[in-house]
């Protein structure tokens, strides 16, 4: 299928792109999940606005111990970093599963967290670090969201029609941190049926699971009785007690007790 | 493959690591490359005329700044390049990392450098060794750079031009035409890379 | 119906077309430049038909606009083979190990699989195991993908 006709603007600047955001315009990226969906005509943006062109929302910057991922960095450029795999390795540990290579040439940090799908490995991995999302438009300015308050449900944020995802803030990982990801698909590169990011570091733990809600979900009773000293397996219960009885929990259960013990808990 | 270089400019750290993240200026460091002025989608596109003897190369390619680390110094690029009459490709991450060295800074540099085509078939050695002189010849240039000496160019020069990086000098006798064909690959990743694109 | 004018660097050639914002990446290369070596297979990313180059890096040709290769460099498989022939080794490793049948996937899988041995090349030795995840991304209906597997692991020898 092709897509329907759309009017194309391709700005040189964020605050030309601001100017273009609206009701009937769709923010163009990798395009990995909204070229699809257009080439089925399930969505028909009046004005596709590329961002492609906006370089200040490319870099991959450490500055003062906190990692800034422009909304534009690829995932393949995250997957490369050394600077990620050294400071922020969950993330590398995540972006791994993310579709295949040819979906990470083209697809950005920014627009896997904008799209919100609930199978997707980096709002899991991002919210497991307490990253902030840094989202500006013309009206009025830049507003700082937290993990909780971006993701709304499927498929949706907090975003309004005419803001724009320009950068995510990821702080250090405490010292001693080690993390893991876990996730299950049926094949290699597919949505994942059920998922796990966590971090284990003395007098600090997250577990974010993946697949749990249609949205990634902290689990805090977890986290507490992690850092209380509880094992990988008791920690994995109280995880797997958020998705329904039956195989998915079983799953969830497995996924996090290995992801766990990954990460060095007892 | 996997090279390691290092050399030292009479510049403090901070303002050598700015000058690495300035596209313009390394740029004009850069003998026979050529770059356009503005990135296209965070890219900036390049090429790089090689001659050696009566060899000549041209690359095509472009190159971005991938990640960079303020507080530590370490900036990686990725380069990638295409022969322009030819079938040879390539690929290279270039980490640059600055510390302090007495009142300068000692750069080092690590390529991992992949290429395709004829060129793959090219002793680690001597591309280690063809690579140690052109950084030297690099630093000397960047150096002037930073200490404010180099011409007022806003320009590179245009393909063509006998400004190409002339190895002559470098190497000689029967490795000539070994080198004019590792160059072809290896230098595509070295030099584009040392080019720096600005955010 | 409006267009817009491209100027895309194909293998090396350059084209300059007028299209429509919608036209894909897949179709212009097949309609606009008359390369059909690159193949449309399900226009929405999943069976890597089409993939090609993009500056050095594969990408889906279906999920790109043509309009986004405006002034880049796209390499597709007709770009392989030398002038006089002589094909590529990862064509020819094909040929010796038959995989390919009907050949549809083909092109797709070359132009993921040259870079991803390119970035492998002196590093870390390919196994079996790697090509598979390698290959996770170009879907194959004839071959079974032994002989797929094979030809990489020849070539990464």
């Amino acid at each position: 299928m092709k897509p329907a006709p759309f009017r194309y603007a391709a700005p040189r600047s964020v605050d030309e792109a601001l100017g273009l955001l609206g009701e009937d315009a769709k923010v163009l990226a990798g395009g990995q999940s909204l070229v699809p969906v257009m080439n089925f005509r399930l969505a028909r943006p009046e004005l596709l606005v590329d961002v492609n062109g906006l370089g200040e929302l490319a870099h991959l910057r450490r500055t003062g111990g906190v990692l800034r991922i422009g909304a534009l960095t690829r995932q393949a450029t995250l997957e490369r970093s050394a600077l990620v795999a050294r400071h922020w390795p969950l993330l590398r540990q995540a972006v791994r599963h993310v579709g295949h290579p040819q979906i990470r040439s083209r697809g950005t940090v920014g627009g896997s967290v904008a799209h919100a799908d609930p199978a997707a490995e980096l709002p899991v991995a991002l919210s497991a670090l307490d990253a902030r999302f840094r989202v500006r438009s013309a009206a009025r300015g830049v507003r700082t969201l937290t993990a909780d308050a971006l993701f709304v449900t499927h498929l949706t944020t907090a975003l309004e029609p005419d803001e724009l995802l320009v950068e995510i803030a990821v702080p250090p990982l405490p010292g001693g941190a080690r993390t893991a990801f876990a996730e299950h698909a049926r094949t290699h590169g597919d949505f994942a049926l059920a998922g796990c990011a966590v971090v284990v570091a003395p007098g600090h733990a997250a577990v974010a699971l993946l697949g749990a809600g249609p949205v990634p979900r902290r689990v805090r009773e977890a986290e507490r009785a992690l850092v209380a000293g509880a094992t990988a397996r008791q920690a994995a219960e109280l995880a797997a007690a958020h998705v329904p009885p039956g195989h998915r929990r079983a799953l969830m259960g497995a996924l996090v007790r290995s992801a766990l013990r990954e990460a060095g808990a007892p | 493959m996997r090279l390691q270089n290092a050399f030292a400019v009479d510049a403090p750290p901070d303002r050598t690591w700015a000058v690495l993240l300035d596209v313009p200026r390394v740029a004009r460091a850069l003998p026979g490359a050529t770059i356009e002025p503005d990135d296209r989608d965070g890219a900036w596109r390049g090429a790089m005329r090689l001659r050696i003897g009566p060899v000549t190369t041209e690359y095509a390619g472009t190159a971005r700044l991938e990640d960079a680390d303020d507080d530590e110094r370490v900036a990686s690029f990725r380069v990638q390049g295409r022969e322009l009459r030819g079938q040879g490709t390539a690929a290279a991450t270039i980490t640059s990392r600055l510390t302090p060295e007495g009142a300068g800074t000692r750069v080092e540099v690590a390529t991992e450098l992949h290429v395709t085509g004829r060129q793959a078939q090219l002793g680690r050695t001597l591309m280690q060794d063809v690579a140690g002189s052109l950084l030297d010849e690099f630093a000397t240039r960047l150096e002037r750079e930073l200490r404010g000496e180099a011409p007022e160019e806003s320009d590179a020069p245009p393909p063509g031009a006998d400004d190409a990086l002339d190895l002559g000098a470098v190497v000689c006798g029967p490795l000539l035409e070994r080198v004019a064909i590792a160059l072809a690959g290896m230098v595509v990743g070295l030099l584009l890379g040392r080019v720096v694109w600005r955010r | 119906m409006t267009t817009v004018a491209v100027r895309v660097e194909v293998n090396g050639v350059s084209y300059a077309r007028e299209v429509e914002p919608r036209t894909l990446l897949s179709d212009f290369l097949r309609h606009d430049c008359g390369l059909t070596g690159t193949h449309v297979g399900c226009e929405h990313g999943v069976c890597g038909a089409c993939t090609v180059q993009l500056d050095g890096e594969p990408v889906r040709a279906c999920l790109l606009f043509a309009v986004q290769a405006d002034g880049r460099s796209v390499r597709t498989v007709e770009g392989m083979a030398q002038p006089d022939g002589t094909l590529h080794p990862l064509q020819q490793a094909f040929h010796e190990t038959h995989a390919l049948q009907c050949g549809f996937c083909t092109a797709g899988l070359l132009m993921s699989l040259e870079p991803w041995l390119r970035d492998r090349a002196g590093g870390e030795p390919v196994g079996e195991r790697e090509v598979r995840e390698a290959l996770a991304g170009n879907l194959c209906r004839c071959t079974g993908y032994e002989a797929i597997v094979e030809a990489v692991l020849r070539v990464a020898r």
